[in-house]
């Protein structure tokens, strides 16, 4: 619990941060990017906080290259 | 504007490297909290499979030269632990140890010869793999006896053990050449070497008969049982397959090009029971592996400097240029008769190249070597090897001629 | 419409980023040597990796000289069309950010290996992140101009390592030379390759220079004195540690700690961990500023800075989880990591030329119509 109230005021104080000087620019579309990167971090965290298991995508990368290794004769970790 | 900001991160990326570096210092490693290890050593332990190791641990408190005068108590504290595997008996040692023992500062990693003779394999991964071992450790094996027993060796001028060692056996390495001292690196290294097989520093334990004279001394300390640096310990593969002596160690020194300063004692010119000293200065050498006809064989070249130190019988040596050059010349066959003592030893007795000749080989015919390679054992053993010493004797110290001892006739 | 990033860098800054961008992961774990089964043959694989490129850095370089003032998002959209132009933009910002978290993960994984065990691995990398974050959030020009005295700090520190063991050294574990054939050189060439692959951040540096005419004797020198520091590092790893040289999880922490000059040099780990630090500092706020960057312009943003900071925080969570262990880290730092970054710098590449290429010809056909 208390590495997610941790975590709600690190993305506090980023948006604090942020926002006002977006806002006084009127960066709109800027808003929207930000906050979605925002709160996708913010989502990934409190998952990992929660220990969730979410998939790596280096898993995926290693899968996509094994043909290519395995042509070139490089042994890898999961093969 | 921007150079201020350039400013301010350029002190901020100082800073974190040191502030992290510092707060590591605090929170783990109050001085008041470790006790430095100084040498470790492994053997078997009574309970079958187990590793026992000892250390000796430095005792500040006992070492501070302040003034109030000397201090009563043994400088350092030896103590065991036992385990599985070194690190788990490494980690047991806390249950005895108030203060944390650390192995940043330790000197010697020193294997009992009985767990040398069974393979120290089981035992090295941990000392590469921990960060605190400093790979310029010493590697040791102890002679006849536990590596507990030798671990805290205890020298005269030197307070504590492993600092009386390290004397020692530099001392042995510059001026007499006669021990090996081998670095962690450099043993794991040969370990994965082809063709070459380890040396590791020898170590022993010395009785001294113990004679009490209270002269010129307020408080009687003697130090009965020391420590001999001397020698070297050959191994094949992972195994402890036996020792070299003096004599053999500093042939295997000279093959290595090693030797950096020593005595070699020769027989004078006309007599023949009189002898004269040499005083090496440097040497040099090259291990020159050849394949003919499929077969290898290998030449030595030696290249020794020396100076003549001392003669037991009168000695001109602007007499003749042939009493010069026949003193390097016995000076060159006491070379071969010592690298030719250390090879007899290490084909017939050992079986263990521990020259390096196969690597040489391999490094220079890497495709002979990979036929060669597997039946290598029996190679070595019939290796031919020529051993060429070339020797040159540059000066003759302070004086030239010996003093002469006139015969007073008396009647 | 306002200017995304309004700074200018030279010549020489350009170099000194290109170059701590590929001498990063050299300083932590050296790939090229872990990957290596008979390691003396390793400084030719060095030279193998330069060699290709070479070629390859001059080709971004060229590229981007032909769209003055456009980086390379914006240039691919240009000639492939806004559709797929975006696509291999989204792709290459995949890799920026995939870059900044290998490279995350790994500051952290050597402060605790080497440095700290007890101290949380998160601990570093939200430092790391937010230093980097702070200079890129300033600019290319900061950054770069941090960059160019990290380099000098890096060099003097990657020099002395090289120079202070010497009496370790043993020059003859670097024999035999290619007595393993070229087999041995595929794993640490193809890793190689890997890491100067993210050499497509020239053409995101490319438009901000002073002076662009010089740009292709700069990546040309990049390639030239970031292998060339690569290779004696490479020798004098061997040198030092022979045949053991590629056991070590990170090769030049190791190195430094086998110099002893007395009592006041023992301790020059601690130097290379600065150095560490600075670098992978430097090499993650240029990624992260180019990531920012190429959203801003996939998105047609007119601010990159306000991304920066989200940016990191996604950098630091995804760098937990990408990666179970050290040893799956440098598994695909070293192979799956390095075949896929090499195949998408070679697509990009081939995408890109062949673009220009019909473009070139349509209106040549054009103009000799008209």
């Amino acid at each position: 619990m208390a590495t997610i109230v941790l975590l709600v005021a690190v993305f506090t104080v980023i948006g604090l941060f942020e926002v006002p000087k977006i806002v006084e620019k009127r960066l709109w579309r800027e808003l929207i990017v930000f906050s979605f990167l925002l709160v996708f971090g913010f989502t990934l965290s409190v998952l990992l906080a929660l220990d969730v298991p979410l998939p790596s995508p280096a898993r995926g990368t290693r899968f996509l290259m094994e043909p290519i290794l395995r042509l070139l004769g490089i042994h890898t970790y999961y093969s | 504007m921007r150079v201020r900001r350039y400013m301010s991160i350029s002190v901020l990326l100082a800073i974190v490297p040191v502030v992290l570096s510092m707060t590591g210092c605090w929170s783990r490693k109050e001085i008041e909290d470790i006790g430095f290890v100084l040498s470790i050593g492994v053997d078997h332990a009574a309970e079958e499979g187990e590793i026992m190791i000892t250390v000796h641990i430095a005792k500040p408190f006992a070492i501070s030269t302040g003034v109030a005068g000397a201090v009563d108590e043994k400088p350092f504290w030896q103590v065991s632990s036992t385990g599985h595997t070194v690190f788990e008996a490494w980690r047991n040692l806390r249950q005895q140890s108030p203060r944390r023992p650390l192995l940043h500062h330790s000197r010697f990693i020193v294997f009992g010869e009985e767990f040398a003779r069974g393979g120290i394999r089981e035992a090295i991964d941990f000392f590469s793999r921990e960060g605190e071992v400093r790979e310029t450790n010493t590697v040791v094996v102890a002679k006849g006896v536990k590596a507990s027993e030798v671990v805290w060796n205890e020298f005269e001028l030197e307070r504590m053990p492993a600092e009386g060692a390290l004397g020692i056996m530099k001392i042995a390495v510059q001026e007499l050449s006669t021990a090996v001292m081998v670095t962690l690196n450099d043993f794991l290294q040969i370990l994965e070497v082809e063709g070459h097989e380890a040396v590791a520093s020898r170590a022993e334990l010395v009785r001294r008969p113990s004679f009490e004279d209270p002269r010129g001394e307020l408080k009687r300390e003697t130090i009965s049982v020391s420590g001999r640096e001397t020698g070297a310990a050959a191994f094949k593969g992972d195994k402890l397959v036996g020792w070299l002596d003096k004599t053999q160690t500093r042939g295997l020194q000279w093959v290595k090009g090693k030797v950096r300063g020593g005595i070699i004692v020769i027989e004078q010119l006309e007599t023949e029971d009189k002898l004269a000293s040499i005083e090496i200065l440097r040497a040099s050498s090259a291990v020159i592996p050849k394949i003919v006809d499929g077969r290898p064989f290998v030449l030595i070249k030696v290249g020794a400097l020396g100076n003549l130190g001392e003669t037991q019988e009168y000695f001109d040596p602007m007499e003749s240029q042939e009493i010069w050059i026949s003193m390097e010349r016995r000076m060159a066959e006491m070379i071969k008769h010592e690298i030719q003592a250390a090879l007899d030893i290490a084909k017939y007795e050992f079986n263990s190249d521990i020259f390096g000749f196969g690597a040489e080989i391999y490094r220079k015919y890497p495709k002979e070597w990979m036929k060669l390679k597997d039946r290598w054992d029996e190679e070595f053993r019939k290796l031919d090897v020529e051993i060429e010493v070339e020797t040159s004797l540059r000066r003759s110290g302070l004086t030239r001629r010996s003093i002469q001892v006139v015969r007073k006739e008396e009647d | 419409m306002t200017v995304l990033e309004g700074g200018k860098i030279s010549g020489r800054q350009f170099m000194a980023v290109l170059i701590v961008l590929r001498i990063v992961p050299v300083t932590l774990v050296f790939s090229l040597i872990s990957n290596i089964n008979h390691v003396q043959d390793v400084w030719i694989a060095v030279i193998i990796g330069a060699v290709i490129t070479i070629p390859f850095a001059v080709l971004v370089t060229k590229l981007s000289l032909r769209f003055p003032g456009k980086t390379i998002i914006e240039y691919s959209q240009i000639l492939l069309g806004p559709v797929v132009g975006r696509l291999l933009g989204l792709v290459i910002l995949w890799c920026f950010l995939c870059t900044s978290i290998d490279i995350t993960r790994v500051l952290g994984e050597g402060y605790v290996i080497a440095i700290m065990p007890e101290t949380p691995i998160l601990a570093f990398m939200v430092m790391l992140a937010f230093m980097s974050s702070y200079a890129a959030r300033s600019g290319l020009e900061v950054t770069c101009r941090l960059g160019e005295d990290v380099f000098y700090i890096l060099v003097f520190v990657l020099l002395l390592t090289y120079v202070l063991p010497y009496n370790a050294m043993r020059f003859e574990n670097l024999r035999p030379v290619l007595a393993w054939g070229v087999s041995n050189l595929v794993p640490p060439v193809i890793s190689d390759l890997g890491f100067y692959s993210q050499f497509l951040m020239i053409g995101m540096l490319v438009p901000y220079l002073n002076r662009p005419e010089d740009a292709t004797k700069y990546a040309i020198y990049a390639v030239l004195i970031g292998s060339g520091l690569m290779a004696l590092a490479a020798v004098v790893l061997v040198a030092v540690f022979g045949p053991t040289a590629n056991s070590w999880t990170l090769p030049l922490y190791s190195l430094s700690r086998m110099i002893s000059l007395g009592e006041f040099f023992e301790r020059i780990e601690v130097a290379v961990m600065a150095a560490w630090t600075l670098s992978t500092g430097i090499k993650l706020a240029l990624f992260l500023w180019a990531a920012s960057i190429a959203i801003a312009q996939l998105f047609n943003l007119r601010a990159f800075e306000h991304l920066v900071y989200p940016l990191g925080a996604v950098i630091v969570a995804s760098g937990l989880f990408f990666f179970n262990s050290m040893v799956d880290l440098e598994d695909f730092l070293a192979k799956a990591g390095a075949v896929s970054s090499i195949l998408v710098a070679g697509v990009t590449l081939t995408l890109l030329y062949a673009a220009l290429g019909i473009r070139t010809l349509i209106r040549r056909r054009k103009g000799g119509s008209g």
